[in-house]
């Protein structure tokens, strides 16, 4: 009698072994954090969907690579960042998207005026400050794993962080 | 104003558009459909070559068959002479 082929429980595994649905609840799980990255570094939804759908195509085709979910979140986070560089050289600045900017912040920043010109700011520094920021508020994460992701020595993150929030105190002190 | 809690509140998370992983599987699926007409091409021009190349590799013994006998035959029909001058 033959036995029954038991799944695994873990989404990461059945979607390694082919399961579609899992690769969706994967696809679920983590859409947030690729299309915020992207969403942070452009703010511009559609660029930023764009990136996110690449990333997860890349995913698809990288599966049997990804050792566990904490390499996952890895992989997701090094290669959206990466994908985001990439573009932001090959084509030209985007226009920030007002509208766009004004999504799912309004609760937390009341001041439309103040989340506009912030938005503005951050989207004027350059790509990497922007990154680097992106990680560090977004995704919480301490300088040694951006470093990592990014792919940069601990002390140029710290640099590159102390730069851009300095670039902003000092754009913002002159309004707020 | 603390910029730590504003970059916080600017830079959260948020949910792509409804729809994000059909959309997702959608193309994954259209590549697919791109992918295997090409695939299956593909398999059927090295089933050609490696056809070809087996009927190529096929004369060629076969030439080569025939020099080895052409050559035994000479050496024979040599040996042969050699052995007739001597009995004479």
């Amino acid at each position: 009698m033959a036995t029954p082929e038991v799944l695994p429980d873990d989404p990461l595994e059945r979607a390694q072994l082919g399961d579609h649905d899992a690769f969706a609840a994967l696809i679920s799980g983590h859409q947030s954090i690729v299309f915020s990255i992207a969403w942070n570094f452009f703010g511009n939804r559609d660029r930023a969907e764009e990136i996110a759908q690449e990333v997860f195509l890349q995913l698809f085709r990288n599966l049997r690579n990804i050792e566990s979910r904490q390499h996952l979140l890895f992989w997701l986070r090094q290669v959206t960042t990466r994908k985001c560089i990439d573009e932001s050289r090959r084509k030209v600045p985007p226009s920030i998207d007002i509208m766009d900017a004004e999504i799912g912040v309004a609760a937390v920043v009341p001041d439309p005026f103040l989340r506009r010109r912030v938005r503005r700011l951050i989207d004027d520094l350059p790509p990497l400050q922007r990154l680097v920021l992106t990680l560090r508020y977004q995704e919480d994460l301490g300088p040694g794993d951006i470093g990592e992701i990014v792919g940069m020595p601990l002390n140029s993150v710290k640099s590159c962080l102390h730069r851009a929030l300095l670039s902003l105190r000092r754009d913002l002190g002159e309004t707020v | 104003m603390n910029i730590e809690s504003e970059l916080k509140a600017l830079l959260q998370r948020r949910e792509p558009p409804p729809g994000f992983a059909d959309r997702v599987l959608a193309r994954l699926e259209a590549r697919h459909r791109r992918i295997l007409p090409r695939a299956l091409a593909a398999a059927a021009l090295v089933l050609v070559i490696l056809g070809g190349w087996g009927v190529g590799e096929t004369l060629h013994a076969r030439n080569e068959l025939r020099l080895a006998m052409r050559i035994t035959a000479a050496k024979v029909a040599q040996a042969q002479q050699q052995v007739r001058s001597v009995s004479r």
